[in-house]
């Protein structure tokens, strides 16, 4: 039975290569008119090993390789369908070659290297040298199938304004009230959508303070009862030791000696499982502060112990103690650091989290005096900075692609897009970065469209200016916005020399290239240098000592803690994984009495990630073969943010992709305006997409409780996202 | 741990590129001022972010009382003398270790240290300059060869982004310097034999005789002289006498110059002037077949790993390519940078072998390229002839046939003069792009 199972699928499978064999001759048969190339072409297809091989072994990756090389070929056949010189032909056999060579390399790695694909990009002893040979020699034969294809049969004129390769621009366009109003109702939809039970502004904050002098609490509880566990709320100290006992039989049995609870301002079980009478804490460190503690029986009903009035600040917020400890009552993922550090700025306590400069938690800690240590105080900067965003990434849209259908359509990507959501509903640095980011780059991109339309200077130096002033903000917020500051300064570059590129126009120009120049200092080093000084006032209020002495200091240990920072975690991932969108983290995760699952996974939206990828593509052709510049800043500005991270060897994770994640926004954004020229139907197709994928993963992205089924069949559509 | 030059170096390399695609792009030269000024960063980046203890050869302990070439430098540092015996890398000709010292000392007092690492580490400047000095002596080599300008292109980018000489530039050893005096005495015997002035053949003598009192190996150009010499010699009969005299000047300056030390380690040692240190039985490859060792190519080795196994490898035209590349040792760079390297070392060398097989073919269209090819192929032989003698891992590392890479760089130059072949050009593109990645990299993943 299973034998005649396997020749019928083998059967189906030559079945299925016959049929793609014969519509492949067909269409060459269609789109070539040269009958001595349309034999060659067709002996290509006919004589092709790697599909014969790749549908006779039934691995999809081969089958899906076998595609790709068929495509390209076909591809570069149809643009050379009007020009059959023999050097076409050969041209065409060079490039086959290649791809064949490269993708049998791949199957011979497979079958005898066993080269690990993981081992491409890390430094292992096991190096994969068949497996990164094939796939360079695969590579280099499809660019060079693609640089043919588009080098020989480029005939229509270039636009006088794109004749290099200088940067960018499309004519600039007025921002009219229409605009400002679509923006304002952007921002709205997405600060009420994306604020929805951002946090609760409830939690427990009376303090009950433990140290040498007070080192223990005994909790009578009147009689023996069956403790299930105690939950402990922490204040901001983490990593304390605490002794826990119960009196079992008139004698203390220790049940959890020196257990660190690790996270501040959340609640910490500790397992007890014991029948008891007494409960007994001991602070085995210097000091200790808790909230709240609650005693959970093994019915699940909170217990009250009867002398709570010796310990009035662990026992007067019980109420508080939420039915499912989920992310809307307490801290989750990175919080446990950010939120924290925020708040030890606010009342100058020493600061734990010192591996990212200050900025970005001082923007958080905003928040926290306005509306209290709570989850919706230290969350609601970030749900501002992510509302932020679009005006930003509209205006973006809006000026690259000249169209306000342009601005539109990137406003709608980033407002339903996965991880600016969940981003901007925790309390962490990343969107704060991201948004300064995106500035930097807007700005550099207005300052590049005013100089060239010769507006005046006074214009050009503001946007400088604005530029420098969120480069230093950026910086001083988290590190890799330095990664986009090396984008603007190639940017600037680039369009610098290609203006004065002749003595002549050096010269003509001597005092605005100076002033440009003098301007640049300033904005480019003096200001983020003054910005990233004194944005450490927390440590020298703290410490002691001068702005700048805190400032090296202190770089010096993030230096160092970045450069070795390597460590295990089940939601790290490399960058190469970011690109398709491979790894999810899971933020948050509770389970409600009914059994349904809140979680909130950072992830990209797969229209965003998998789309970006034809996008980037789209657009390297369109600056490289249509010397399109403003495809030039796009790319260079993706290139900026993620080519550094093939460098970084720490661990890692998806949120480092979410600048590059911006700009596959307004790839997209840019690329769907050029292919659908004065048609709306593909822009409005791709927002309905976007927003239909938002409105399934709404759930995942902000903790709603939704049943287990409907994530594991609906929303898990890749094997490695985990939401649950 | 990461530091700040490598960034530093990337964003000097980005300022020239972009100096040089917008400003001086029209002039002469430019192209060959840009890479001459990226190799230059690469060496004393690449010198800068390595401590003299990484990747180091024979470095010994940093202590006076040791027999590595620390404590031959930090002797003559502390007490100003050469050792007293000939032990481990005692042996070695002086003069490398005399200049090494004087810098070294110079440099610490101006910088105020004093302790033993410093001045060891502060002995690399030597080999960093002796890798720069290197690069202008190919240029002009290369000119005295008669290189039209795309070929000189070609052939600098070779020797400029050759990584063997980048990382003995950031090295504590002779073989930078040793290669340099190479480089100089190749260049004066070719202005000697091209012009016939004494005051090259001063020149040539005065190499020869500091390159040799560098290293022994610098007289394996001897023969190449002696050859121009004797072809000058029967060519031009009417300036024989002047030529006998020039000889002479060559061996009166060059030999007492030269072989001082090895006559003083004879005299009080009994050391042979061949001698060399046995580097041990761990990295003997004398047991595998001669045939396997020199004229196979071990594609197995290839595909195994892109790094050097001196303790396990045998094949030498292998070693020669991997150790070109990245020395003797492993990176932490991710390995597709070291596999994108060693495909474009690969390519490289395919390329020079059809260069030398086009050349041989064109040779009596193109005389100017015998000089150029015997040398190679006379100084190839040379290095398989140390490695049959001395079957050791450490015998094929390419650092002691560092001079190869200038009659190599001006065969593809060459080659690429005479055809014009975009291949040639696009790969060592490739190869530049690659070792600069390479280096880069090597400097912030550490």
């Amino acid at each position: 039975m299973m034998m005649e199972d396997k020749n019928i699928f083998t059967a189906g499978r030559i079945l299925a290569e016959t049929g793609i064999l014969v519509a492949v001759l067909f269409f060459i048969d269609i789109i070539v008119e040269n009958k001595p190339a349309k034999r060659l072409y067709k002996m290509f297809f006919i004589l092709d090993p790697v599909t014969v091989v790749s549908f006779l072994s039934g691995n999809l990756y081969l089958i899906i390789g076998s595609v790709i090389v068929n495509g390209f070929m076909l591809f570069n056949i149809f643009s050379n369908r009007k020009n059959y010189g023999k050097k076409n032909c050969l041209t065409l056999i060079y490039s086959f070659a290649g791809m064949v060579t490269g993708a049998y390399g791949v199957i011979v790695n497979k079958f005898c290297f066993f080269g690990k694909f993981e081992n491409v990009f890390n430094s292992s002893k096991d190096v994969p040298t068949i497996l990164i040979s094939s796939i360079f020699i695969f590579i280099i034969s499809c660019v060079y199938c693609i640089y043919h294809a588009f080098s020989k049969t480029e005939t229509a004129p270039v636009d006088e304004n794109c004749n290099n390769h200088s940067i960018p621009v499309t004519k600039d366009r007025k921002i009219e009230i229409k605009d400002i109003v679509i923006i304002i109702a952007m921002m709205a939809a997405f600060f009420i959508i994306g604020g929805f039970r951002l946090g609760s502004k409830d939690i427990p904050s009376t303090v009950y303070k433990m140290d040498s002098n007070n080192r223990e609490i005994v909790l009578d509880l009147g009689e023996n009862k069956n403790v299930k566990e105690i939950m402990v709320f922490l204040n901001y100290k983490s990593n304390q030791r605490l002794s826990f006992s119960a009196d079992v039989s008139g004698s203390w049995d220790i049940y959890e000696s020196k257990t660190q609870l690790k996270s501040p301002f959340q609640w910490n079980k500790i397992t007890v499982n014991k029948n008891t009478r007494y409960l007994g804490i001991v602070c085995m460190d210097s000091w200790e502060w808790i909230n709240e503690i609650v005693v959970i029986g093994d019915d699940g009903q909170v217990i009250t112990p009867v002398n709570t009035s010796a310990y009035k600040e662990l026992f007067d917020e019980q109420e508080l103690y939420p039915d499912v400890r989920s992310y809307y009552y307490q801290t989750m993922f990175d919080e446990v650091y950010h939120a924290r550090t925020s708040y030890e700025f606010i009342e100058g306590y020493p600061i734990y989290e010192n591996t990212h400069p200050p900025l970005g938690k001082l923007m958080i800690g905003v928040g926290i005096r306005a509306f209290g240590m709570n989850p919706f105080g230290w969350r609601i900067m970030s749900l501002i900075a992510g509302t932020l965003c679009i005006p930003f990434i509209y205006l973006f849209g809006l000026k690259i692609t000249g169209r306000r259908l342009g601005g539109v359509l990137a406003g709608v990507l980033i407002s339903t897009e996965f991880m600016h959501c969940v981003l901007s509903r925790i309390a962490t640095l990343d969107i704060f970065v991201a948004l300064f980011i995106i500035m930097l780059f807007y700005f550099m991109y207005r300052y590049i469209q005013c100089s060239e339309e010769n507006k005046n200077c006074a214009k050009q130096y503001i946007f400088i200016l604005l530029s420098g002033i969120s480069t230093g903000i950026g910086i001083a917020t988290k590190w890799t916005a330095f990664y986009g500051a090396a984008g603007i300064c190639v940017i600037f570059f680039i369009t610098f020399f290609r203006r004065y590129n002749s003595k002549k126009a050096f010269q003509d120009n001597k005092g605005s290239v100076i002033k440009i120049i003098l301007c640049c200092v300033v904005s480019f080093i003096l200001i983020p240098a003054t910005i990233y000084v004194v944005s450490y006032y927390p440590f020298m209020k703290v410490y002691g000592g001068s702005l700048i002495e805190n400032a090296i200091n202190n770089s010096k240990l993030m230096l160092s803690y970045h450069s070795v920072t390597v460590f295990e975690h089940p939601y790290s991932s490399e960058w190469y994984q970011w690109i398709w969108d491979k790894q999810s983290l899971l933020d948050a995760l509770a389970i409600t009495a009914e059994g349904k699952v809140s979680s909130v996974a950072t992830i990209g939206s797969p229209l965003i990630v998998w789309g970006g990828i034809a996008a980037f593509i789209y657009t390297g052709y369109l600056w490289v073969c249509k010397k399109d510049r403003n495809a030039g800043f796009l790319v260079i500005m993706y290139l900026a943010n993620l080519l550094p991270w093939l460098l970084v060897h720490r661990t890692v994770f998806i949120y480092h992709y979410y600048p590059c994640i911006l700009t596959l926004i307004l790839l997209i954004a840019y690329s769907v305006i050029k292919l659908s020229g004065s048609k709306k139907r593909f822009a409005v197709t791709v927002m309905v997409i976007s927003v239909v994928l938002f409105i399934m993963y709404y759930p995942e992205l902000t903790g709603l409780a939704v049943s287990r089924r409907y994530i594991d069949n609906v929303l898990e559509i890749v094997k490695s996202w985990r939401f649950v | 741990m990461m530091d700040i030059i490598p960034f530093l170096m990337a964003f000097a390399i980005m300022i020239m590129a972009v100096c040089y695609a917008c400003f001086i792009k029209k002039y002469d030269n430019s192209l060959i001022i840009l890479i001459v000024g990226i190799g230059i960063i690469l060496r004393v980046g690449y010198m800068m972010y390595t401590d003299c203890i990484v990747r180091s050869h024979d470095l010994g302990e940093l202590d006076e009382n040791g027999y590595g070439h620390a404590s031959y430098i930090l002797g003559l540092i502390k007490y100003g003398k050469l050792p007293a015996d000939n032990m481990i890398q005692h042996y070695q000709q002086p003069f490398f270790y005399i200049s090494s010292s004087v810098v070294s000392f110079v440099v610490n007092k101006v910088i105020g240290h004093s302790d033993n690492y410093s001045y060891v580490n502060a002995a690399k400047i030597v080999s960093c300059f002796a890798s720069i000095v290197t690069l202008f002596a190919a240029l002009n080599i290369f000119k005295e060869l008669k290189l039209q300008k795309k070929g000189v292109t070609i052939a600098m980018l070779f020797v400029a982004f050759m990584p063997a000489f980048i990382i003995s530039g950031g090295t504590v050893s002779p073989d930078a310097l040793s290669a340099m005096f190479m480089a100089l005495i190749f260049l004066y015997t070719l202005r000697w034999f091209n012009t016939g002035k004494i005051k090259y053949m001063i020149g040539t003598a005065f190499c020869y005789g500091f390159g040799v009192m560098t290293k022994i190996s610098c007289a394996a150009l001897a023969p190449i002289t002696i050859g121009l010499i004797i072809y000058k010699f029967i060519r031009e009969k009417e300036l024989r006498i002047k030529i006998v005299m020039h000889s002479l000047t060559l061996g009166v300056i060059s030999l007492p110059i030269g072989l001082w030390y090895s006559v003083r380690n004879f005299i009080k040692f009994g050391q042979k002037f061949s001698y060399v240190l046995n580097p041990g039985e761990a990295i003997y490859m004398g047991d595998t077949s001669l045939f396997s060792r020199i004229f196979m190519i071990n594609i197995h080795n290839i595909v195994k790993s892109p790094y050097c196994a001196p303790f396990d490898d045998y094949n030498a035209p292998v070693y020669y390519l991997k150790s070109a590349l990245f020395g003797e040792f492993s990176y932490q760079v991710p390995n597709i940078i070291a596999v994108l390297l060693l495909i474009a070392g690969i390519v490289m060398s395919v390329i020079l072998v059809t260069a030398i097989i086009n050349l041989i073919r064109n040779i009596k269209k193109d005389r100017v390229t015998i000089i150029p090819l015997v040398t190679f192929v006379f100084y190839y032989l040379v290095s398989l002839v140390f490695y049959i003698k001395m079957p050791y891992g450490c015998s094929m590392d390419y650092r002691y046939m560092l001079f190869l890479t200038i009659p190599a760089a001006y065969i593809i130059g060459k080659y690429y003069e005479n055809t014009k072949k975009t291949t040639v050009k696009v790969s060592m593109i490739f190869f530049a792009a690659m070792t600069t990645v390479m280096y880069l990299a090597t400097g912030i993943i550490r």
